[in-house]
């Protein structure tokens, strides 16, 4: 099992909150990726986006630029 | 010359018989339900026989105790094609 | 072949649309089942495509467009969703029996009340007829963009005003003219609009959807699977999850995905150009011919690419088949599912034949057409 290591994990109310994000993060260059949501949080959606934890701040412009609300933002250890 | 038409309520049906009547070498195509015939069936399929295949579709038909609806003639109203070199 | 049931299903696909689904069919998980690269491919070309999809159709939300397996679906979901017992709904005699069937359901088995507005012996209905139908009970006016019989079009523009300045939901089949004809549900006020993804789309068989405007709550039509909320014993609350339950159709809309890409590469008013141009070089060959009769209204272009025509008092499915059989030419005779239209028309017993042209129809095709009506017309002319 590969290390598990510190992330800043968005999670989503609908499936097309997720894709549409994921889209809005590639245009604008913001690293992170899909993945399954964790345990640890309980949302609408599967997937949730993992970032790291230093990119708190373009993840956030990024969902008010696309206009998203997620539907829990937190540190998790994935 | 009459021509006779099977005709089905659905294309399940017209298309097992079909299969059938291949199988027994009757000769038979597909063709438009005409309108005519029955205003409930007139979008569907139907199967095409000759006059002298009339007999032994029926045969095939009741062997098989195959589903249609009914069998009905009707007449060629066209005249075949003129030859195009007179 | 000569291929004349465009109005049926675009027989000839663009390459790219065959090769996306091929693509698809090797590369694509479950969508909204799964983060892995299989699922997300296939969950990234449906996003997308909602995307374009509410872009070509100037629908406000792209999470309101919503897959089915055709417009028939659609039709069901909308209008089983959309009204209560009492409610009052209008509708048109132009309609193919993807409205009409819902519409008798809700009235014979929900305590929903219909008006049909009649069509004259072209085919048209007026939309001041829809207008003086509207009473209090009133929720909706459903009707057909254009006829798969006559062509003839509806004025959405008009329809969707009288709807909004009475307060009414406006929804529109668009099975012949989505991805053909310039539709903007924004501009048309049109409420839910229903299309299918496999005639003028050309995109592949067993794609379609519905666009919701606004804030619409459609009760579900299936309930069940849904990829997320799993816990949630009743189907998820929100657009699209509500109303698409079950595994969608990725492959399929996948190749819809690249249809919509190839119509715009291409130009929508082109393609809608070239089978006006076809259409009406096929009448104008034909309207003069002794014994044809030709249905619908030829006196303006603003109509689908449909010819329905009877010979003599041939049976329409006699004449289908002898140009299937003799002239390699497929047509679509007998009712088309629109028996409203055909009684309006006096129809009825003769059923009519019809030529619909598609963009890879060309003007060889049509002259050859117009030569087999010809000589069908010679060979059974009363003696």
């Amino acid at each position: 099992m590969r290390q598990k290591t510190d992330r800043l994990i968005v999670a989503f109310f609908t499936t097309h909150d997720a894709m549409a994000f994921e889209e809005a993060c590639l245009s604008r260059g913001v690293p992170g990726r899909l993945i399954p949501l964790p345990r640890e949080i309980s949302a609408g959606c599967g997937l949730a986006w993992s970032a790291p934890p230093e990119e708190e701040e373009a993840v956030r412009r990024t969902l008010t630029d696309a206009g998203i609300t997620e539907q829990a933002m937190r540190r998790c250890m994935v | 010359m009459t021509r006779y038409y099977i005709l089905f309520e659905n294309y399940d049906q017209g298309l097992a018989l079909h299969d059938l009547l291949d199988q027994e070498g009757v000769k038979n195509r597909i063709a438009p339900a005409p309108a005519v015939t029955h205003g409930r069936l007139c979008c569907g399929m139907s199967l095409l026989v000759e006059a002298g295949e009339l007999e032994a579709a029926k045969a095939c038909i009741e062997r098989h105790h195959a589903v249609y609806f009914d069998i009905v003639g009707l007449e060629d109203q066209l005249r075949s094609r003129r030859d195009r070199y007179c | 072949m000569i291929y004349l049931d465009n109005a049926a299903t675009t027989m000839h696909k663009p390459q790219a649309v065959i090769d996306a689904v091929v693509n698809a069919m090797s590369t694509f998980g479950n969508a909204s089942r799964g983060a892995h690269e299989g699922a997300l491919t296939s969950s990234r070309v449906i996003y997308r495509t909602r995307a374009k999809l509410a872009a070509f159709f100037g629908c406000p939300s792209s999470e309101q467009v919503i897959f089915t397996c055709n417009a028939t679906e659609a039709l069901n979901i909308a209008l089983m969703g959309l009204f209560e017992p009492g409610d009052h709904v209008i509708s048109t005699e132009m309609e193919h029996n993807s409205v009409l069937r819902p519409l008798y359901r809700l009235q014979n088995e929900h305590g929903v009340s219909l008006d049909l507005v009649p069509a004259d012996r072209t085919g048209r209905i007026d939309p001041a007829e829809i207008e003086r139908r509207i009473r209090p009970e009133t929720k909706a006016i459903v009707c057909t963009h254009a006829s798969n019989l006559t062509g003839n079009r509806n004025d959405l523009t008009r329809i969707g005003r009288i709807a909004e300045d009475h307060g009414l939901l406006f929804v529109v089949d668009a099975s012949q003219t989505a991805g053909a004809a310039y539709i903007n549900m924004e501009e048309m006020k049109i409420s839910v609009l229903c299309f299918t993804g496999h005639k003028s789309l050309m995109g592949p068989q067993g794609t379609g959807g519905l666009c919701i405007r606004g804030d619409i709550p459609i009760r579900p039509f299936k309930v069940g699977g849904s990829g997320v909320q799993s816990f949630l014993t009743v189907q998820p609350p929100e657009y699209p999850t509500r109303l698409e339950a079950g595994t969608l159709n990725g492959h399929g809309i996948a190749g819809l995905s690249a249809a919509i890409d190839y119509i715009n590469e291409t130009g929508r008013e082109v393609i809608e150009a070239k089978e006006t141009a076809l259409m009406m070089r096929f009448y104008r060959g034909v309207k003069d011919v002794p014994g044809v009769t030709v249905y619908g209204d030829f006196s303006t272009e603003d109509r689908s690419p449909v010819v329905s025509l009877n010979i003599w008092d041939l049976d329409s499915a006699l004449v289908a088949d002898e140009l299937a059989q003799t002239y390699e030419i497929a047509t679509r005779a007998g009712a088309h599912c629109a028996p409203l239209m055909h009684r309006a028309l006096g129809t009825e017993q003769q059923g009519a034949v019809r030529f619909s042209f598609g963009w890879f129809n060309t003007e060889d095709e049509t002259d050859r057409a117009i030569e087999a009506v010809r000589e069908i017309a010679e060979r059974g002319r009363p003696e």
